[in-house]
């Protein structure tokens, strides 16, 4: 019997569609408009892959690993809507962003029984900064201490910084000293750690059934409204939809094809909950590669891109157009939308004012070499293939030549960003590239993406390097308040726009389907999507 | 086909008794598994992307230094030179301490023993379904072939066998699951746990999605090899004795002609094992084969070697059965039987 | 009276195979039925039990009569059950395979005594095939030809048949177990026909022998009366042609091939090939009249005994120097299990213009030595030496143009030439291998194949337009292209019909002596050694056992065994 792993990705497309299509009068009775369900006995979501423990640092997936861990692990604070709030802080003071005074509420207790305690926030932070292991670490360097006063916690930051509350009072879990203390490498850490304060107890992991959450019976932040949620792991996209239909399962993680989307909005027990992602899908130049040195280059190129088209074309217009400035015109930094850059005439303008003559096949000859590029692109990605054919053709208007190599996105990152380590360098043209969503939440990460010391530019795969960006990202980082780096990211926005270190194609939308016949209290929140605390539970903060 | 032919021994001067034959056969097959385990340790470390990603997010990676870098190699065991690692594998292969999976910490040997199971039951009803109706259409597809008649011909068999086990899965899903729901699409357990019923329900697709795409081959091969036999002189010598064609082939076709086809299913039941890593996949079944597709996902080495090395015995396994089997089968293959 | 053959006839789709035969076998009667391939022998043995294949037609009686049973008319009947194994016993042709490998003996001959109703058991079976019961437990692997071929004969006995019948019995087996297995089968005291290609084989065994010729009976003759009175041409040929062990006695063959099915000439089928054939012949079909003690069906019955046939010629010169010289050959197969001494210390040398037989049983290493002289094989001792050049430790290169000095003339000229070349290019295919430039290939061919003794008209046909002894002509014309020193035939006689044998022998014996070539004629033959070769090397389990000149070997053979060859050899 021979290996059969034959073209998964690619023809999971079809096969999806035919699903679609083969099941439109499938599926059960349809339930009365209107009629949504607030609460559940049971639930379950489909998860692509095994997320281990369940634990702040055996997760192995930010989405929706990191997800299902904060709904056992309660944090600090949390996101709602563009507001931080308290979670297990009742409030977070500060009058000068460095210093947080955080009062905790009381009466919360850890699944096991024991209360959660002043000293249990210390020792998280300590072990945070100990342990910055997993995939979704939280960087907690800057606290240069903390320290517990009866019920409140004192937390002292090495400068002042106002998304301190965003990025990691509402990212780090919370975890109970008295469970976690002799804990020695994260790594392994097994369900019996999986205690936290969350609305959810895990009940049962199981290699066959996949993970039972509970609703955690003393819950006092809120009323917890589905009782039981099972997570079913299910790793084809076309399998997931397919349970989803016949309502084995009542969500999917998986975003929904755009060009399935239509046809799912218009089934009657099925609901769709729709958002802005902030993932950015980029097309990357090798900045330390002739002719991408030049920023008058990247700039015609990126002129000779047609993101709309992409939008329009490879996303089936559920996405928005990628802002010249990086930021999505959505996030809290961004300082609003400059419009698209596309103009194929200048493009062709600038490229002749290069002394980029046409050679004789059409293709552009720049310092005695023609300009034809290779384009790496990730072959299980369909949006970034299409995309990458797209762009083929854009860049064939200007005289410009792209040959497209799609291969495995490991063998692309060994490529573009060798051992995760930029100092490393670099070796390819042209990429496709993507950054997820927390890069574009934090000032921070933003500045690490464009730093030209790899130090303070661990993200700068494109191998940007410009002072005046590097001295506007100086003045990014070292605003005090969160006006001021809003005013200082518009600043840096129309640096990276001028400089054009690579071109922001466009932020897919996210849209995911339930059964609304089972539950339909799914809610969007901007960088977390439709699987957390404020889908399943009514806080009471 | 020689499936019949004796070959008659030249004068045997020397002949080692049956003890030898064995010793000599588990040698041959310990020096295949060597091979094997060798390429099973270099073939991960092969993969682009090495095992830093385990270490969390490429985000959460590019922060660190190179001494951090180096340190975590070190933690991880893939600090030392390959060499090193190499023995290091070798030990824990003997010691049967497979170690513990870089991504969750879970020990290896205790995922394996839960995938296995799972495994075991979804290839093993294949098996049998697989065996049972490719030898019976192929048993009959020869004998009629041979009294030049159609009815199962080769043309259907090679259609099947060349339906790719995703394509026929999916269409399974969406016709049997989700337009006419007769059974669950995805899992191996119902919501309220393993009962005979739920796995019987949860096995339906994934069996027959192994089972059709695994048909035409068995059938094919048995076809072919009871038209060889039909065809052969001792089969022809019988008919020419006047026993009635019911027996003929109930005592002189079917055996010799399904000698052959053992063989070949029991090497089928190593490889099946890999072949089920696209039906489990897509059914989302808790075995072996998600677990490796899993760990080759996440580049978690211990895990990836820990399930290679069981395919890789199965594998061995099936073989050194099949060749230790065989000779119950076919008495020629009994060394040593001479009297 | 056990069996009347009266006027069976089978076609194969309108073509006649068998014409109007009448044939009888009576009580005890050992009968056969011998000719060449193609004669029809087999398809009437087929008709006489119901295993022609669906497209052949039967028509005529074979009535089948026994004291036990009511008569039966074999040519009418369709249901064969109860007929097969317990009136009519079968011994098919293919001993070596045809018995279950799977069962041991006690279980095939319960089987077929249940299956009869037999009432012996099969220790009685056994016996009467003169084997003990030690043998019950076996499986066929585990048994010699012969044994095998007793077996067989049992299992036909279970069913205490009236009628015995015996396709080919003796094929595959050594000569000496040849005659052991005949001599059971006439031993049996039950009615017997033998269907067989041998005729002189079967002299000492049978009571009556049937000749054959394309579809029709040529002589039903007594044994007895075989060597004296007169005979058809075809019948005095076939003795002509087996090879004696007599040195002194000639070797003749018959010129030319049997007609296909379908394409019989009118008239004697045989005048085409006869040396006494006049015009009537050709015309006029014989019937088969009284002649002597014979039934003979021939138009010149009255000149009979003038028949003559080209017979094999000898060595005209001395030999001249050695062209292949072997010392201390020695070679061992190694498998899982076992270590298998194939040669062991044998010397052999091959002068020029000289043909040196090469004799042994299935076993005795004579194809291994051969494979070795050609360079095929390693040796694991000894060396190989052709003309004044080692053989045995070059390689690549240098292997290859040595190996280009030796021809070699494969056993079955069936398999060996490829069906889809013509012949030219068959013949051609050395030389270009070779590198032999384009223009001097010609010439080469067509004096190959004249002294391969093929006219230019069959240049342009295929393999399969053409008999089996022009194939094998085809093939030494192959072996000879080249200029070699040395040719290596291997059996390359003892897949043809007796009739074309001696052929092949004239001509390796005239290419020996017009183009100085040294052969090696392998062959388990001693007649056709004795009657072909200058001298006679005998092998036996590795080793040299008898060597000497072919007047020696056949007038005062040193070793015991030789003179079991010659004994079981032909008379």
């Amino acid at each position: 019997m021979q290996f059969q792993g034959r073209k998964f990705a690619t023809s999971s497309v079809a096969v999806l569609a035919l699903i679609l299509s083969a099941c439109g009068g499938g599926g059960a009775a349809p339930t009365q408009p209107g009629a949504g369900k607030d609460t559940a006995e049971s639930v379950t979501i489909a998860i692509a892959s095994d997320e281990g423990t369940l634990t702040p640092f055996t997760n192995q997936t930010g989405y929706p690993g990191n997800n299902l861990v904060k709904l056992i692990f309660d944090t600090l604070a949390v996101v709602e809507g563009d507001e931080v709030v308290g979670l297990l802080a009742e409030e977070i003071e500060t009058e000068d962003n460095q210093t947080y005074s955080l009062p905790l509420r009381e009466g919360v207790t850890w699944h096991d029984g024991e209360e959660l305690t002043a000293d249990d926030i210390v020792f998280s932070v300590e072990f945070h900064r100990d342990n910055a292991e997993g995939d979704s670490a939280v960087d907690v360097s800057m606290i240069e201490d903390v320290s517990a006063n009866g019920s409140t916690v004192t937390m002292v930051l090495d400068q002042p910084d106002p998304e301190f509350p965003r990025m990691v009072l509402a990212d780090m879990a919370i975890l109970p000293e008295h469970l976690w203390a002799g804990v020695k490498k994260v790594g392994e850490a097994g369900t019996d750690l999986a205690i936290g304060t969350g609305p959810y107890v895990l009940d049962n992991y199981d290699n066959a059934s996949g993970y039972t959450l509970t609703a955690n019976p003393d819950y006092a932040l809120g009323e917890v409204k589905v009782d039981t949620i099972e997570v079913a792991i299910i790793p084809e996209e076309s399998t997931q939809f397919a349970a989803l239909r016949t309502g084995e399962i009542d969500i999917s993680t998986r975003i929904v094809p755009p060009q399935q989307l239509e046809q799912l909005q218009s089934e009657s027990n099925i609901g769709i909950v729709e958002g802005t992602e902030y993932a950015a899908t980029l097309l990357l130049f090798n900045n330390g590669r002739p002719p991408f040195d030049d920023p008058a280059v990247r700039r015609a190129l990126t002129q000779a891109i047609d993101t709309e088209d992409l939008v329009d074309t490879a996303l089936l217009g559920s996405g928005t157009l990628g802002s010249p400035g990086f930021i999505h015109p959505a996030s809290p930094m961004a300082a609003g939308d400059s419009g698209s850059p596309y103009d194929v005439d200048a493009a062709n303008a600038a490229l002749d004012e290069l002394g980029a003559k046409p050679g004789s096949d059409g293709v552009r000859v720049l310092d005695g070499e023609p300009m034809s590029y290779e384009l790496l692109v990730q072959s299980t990605s369909t949006d970034r293939l299409r995309s990458a054919e797209l762009i083929r053709e854009m860049l064939s208007e200007v005289g410009v030549e792209v040959k497209i190599s799609s291969m495995e996105s490991d063998s692309l990152d060994a490529k573009v960003w060798p051992d995760y380590d930029v100092a490393q360098g670099r070796n390819y043209d042209m990429s496709m590239w993507g950054w997820s969503a927390p890069v574009m939440l934090s000032s921070g990460l933003i500045a690490q993406l464009l730093y030209s010391d790899p130090v303070k530019g661990p993200l700068n795969v494109v191998g940007f390097s410009d002072p005046d960006t590097d001295a506007a990202l100086d003045a990014l980082t070292s605003e005090e308040t969160l006006d001021g780096r809003i005013a200082a990211a518009a600043d840096l926005e129309g640096q990276v726009a001028e400089q054009a270190p690579w071109v922001t194609l466009y932020y897919r939308d996210g849209a995911y389907a339930f059964r609304s016949d089972t539950y339909s209290g799914w809610t969007w929140q901007d960088g977390k999507s439709a699987l957390h605390g404020f889908s399943l539970v009514d806080y009471d903060l | 086909m020689s499936a019949i032919q004796a070959s008659v021994p030249a004068t045997p001067v020397a002949r080692r008794g049956r003890l030898t034959f064995l010793g000599g056969r588990v040698l041959e097959y310990l020096a295949v598994l060597i091979v094997a385990l060798t390429l099973n340790f270099l073939l991960p470390r092969a993969l682009p992307g090495g095992p830093l990603k385990l270490f969390g997010s490429p985000e959460a990676l590019a922060r660190l230094t190179a001494e951090e870098r180096a340190q975590i190699a070190t933690e991880y065991g893939f600090g030392d030179p390959i060499h090193l690692q190499f023995l290091d594998y070798l030990h824990s292969v003997v010691t049967l301490d497979l170690g513990t999976s870089l991504s969750d910490g879970r020990d290896v040997t205790a995922a394996i023993g839960d995938a296995l199971p799972w495994t075991l039951l979804l290839v093993g009803t294949s098996i049998v379904a697989t065996t049972l109706i490719g030898i019976t259409l192929g048993v009959i597809g020869g004998i009629r072939r041979r009294e030049g008649k159609g009815a199962f011909t080769l043309t259907g068999a090679i259609v099947v066998d060349s339906i790719p086990q995703f394509w026929l899965a999916m269409l399974l899903i969406v016709w049997f699951g989700v337009k006419w729901q007769i059974a669950p699409t995805f899992g191996a357990t119902g919501p309220d746990g393993t009962t005979v019923a739920g796995l019987a329900q949860h096995l339906v697709l994934p069996v027959a999605t192994l089972t059709i795409t695994g048909i035409g081959y068995i059938f094919m091969y048995t076809r072919s090899s009871m038209l060889s036999v039909l065809t052969s002189e001792p089969v022809q010598h019988a008919h020419a004795r006047g026993i009635p064609r019911g027996r003929l082939v109930r005592r002189h076709v079917l055996r010799p002609a399904l000698l052959p086809v053992h063989t070949l299913i029991m090497l089928d039941i190593g490889f099946l094992a890999a072949g089920a890593i696209v039906v489990e996949t897509v059914f989302a079944y808790p075995g072996l084969g998600r677990l490796t597709f899993g760990a080759i996902a996440a580049r978690d080495y211990p895990l990836m070697q820990g399930t290679f090395l069981v395919l890789t015995l199965m594998v061995v396994l099936m073989n050194l059965l099949a060749d230790l089997t065989y000779p119950l089968l076919d008495p020629r293959a009994r060394t040593g039987g001479d009297r | 009276m056990t069996l009347s053959v009266q006027d069976i006839t089978v076609k194969y789709g309108g073509r006649l195979a068998v014409d109007h035969i009448d044939l009888e076998v009576a009580d005890g009667e050992v009968a056969a039925i011998v000719g060449e391939s193609g004669c029809g022998k087999t398809s009437l043995a087929h008709a006489l039990v119901g295993l022609l294949p669906p497209n052949a037609e039967v028509s005529g009686r074979g009535v089948l009569r026994s004291d036990r049973h009511p008569a039966l008319d074999l040519g009418a009947l369709k249901d064969w059950r109860g007929i097969r194994g317990r009136r009519i016993g079968i011994v098919p042709q293919g001993a070596m395979s045809g018995l279950s490998p799977i069962h041991r003996v006690e279980t095939q001959l319960r089987e077929m005594l249940t299956l009869h109703e037999g009432s012996s058991e099969p220790t009685d079976l056994l016996e009467r095939v003169g084997l003990s019961a030690g043998e019950l437990p076996s499986y066929p692997y585990q048994l010699s030809g012969g044994q095998r071929q007793r077996v067989a004969i049992a299992l036909s006995l279970a069913g205490d048949p009236d009628l015995l019948i015996a396709d080919e019995p003796t094929t595959g087996l050594d000569a000496v177990v040849q005659g052991k297995v005949l001599k059971l089968i006439s031993s049996l005291g039950i009615s017997t026909l033998i269907v067989s290609h041998d005729m002189t084989g079967l002299l000492p065994y049978a009571d009556r022998i049937a000749v054959m010729y394309a579809g029709r009976l040529a002589e039903v003759v007594p044994v007895t009366a075989l060597h004296h009175g007169r005979h058809h041409p075809y019948t005095a040929g076939l003795l002509a042609a087996t090879p004696s062990t007599d040195r002194s006695a000639t070797w003749a063959s018959i010129p030319g091939g049997a007609p296909a099915i379908g394409e019989l000439p009118t008239g004697c089928c045989f005048a085409p090939r006869c040396p006494i054939a006049a015009e009537e012949c050709h015309t006029e079909q014989p019937l088969l009249r009284v002649v002597g003690e014979s039934e003979v069906a021939c138009h010149r019955m009255d000149v009979a005994n003038t028949a003559t046939y080209p017979a094999v010629p000898r060595a005209t010169s001395a030999c001249g120097s050695p062209v292949l010289t072997m010392t201390g050959i020695r070679h061992t197969y190694r498998s899982r299990s076992r270590t298998t001494i194939a040669l062991d210390g044998v010397d052999l040398e091959v002068g020029r213009g000289e043909i040196i037989g090469l004799v042994g049983e299935s076993g005795s290493g004579k194809s291994t030595l051969a494979r070795i002289a050609l360079g095929l094989i390693r040796p694991t001792a000894g060396r190989v030496r052709l003309g004044d050049d080692e053989v045995t430790g070059a390689r690549g290169q240098r292997l290859r143009a040595l190996q280009r000095r030796v021809g070699f003339v494969h056993q079955d000229p069936y398999d060996s030439l490829h069906p889809g070349m013509k012949v030219w290019s068959l013949i051609a295919e050395p030389l270009v291998i070779a590198r032999v430039p384009r223009g001097e290939r010609a010439a080469k061919v067509r004096a190959a194949l004249a002294s391969a003794g093929l006219p230019d008209s069959l240049l342009d046909g295929f393999p399969g337009q053409l008999s089996g002894g022009q194939r094998q002509r085809v093939a030494i014309a192959r072996s000879l292209v080249n200029d070699p020193e040395l040719v290596v035939a291997d059996e390359a006689s003892s897949m043809l019909d007796v009739s074309t044998r001696g052929g092949i022998a004239t001509t390796l014996r005239s290419v020996a002596t017009e183009r100085g070539l040294a052969v090696v004629f392998v062959t388990h033959d001693m007649g056709e050694a004795i009657q072909s070769c200058d001298r006679i090397v005998v092998l036996r389990h590795g080793k040299v056992v008898d060597a000497g000149t072919c007047s020696q070997i056949s007038s005062s053979p040193d070793h015991e065994y030789t003179a079991q060859l010659l004994a079981a050899s032909h008379h």
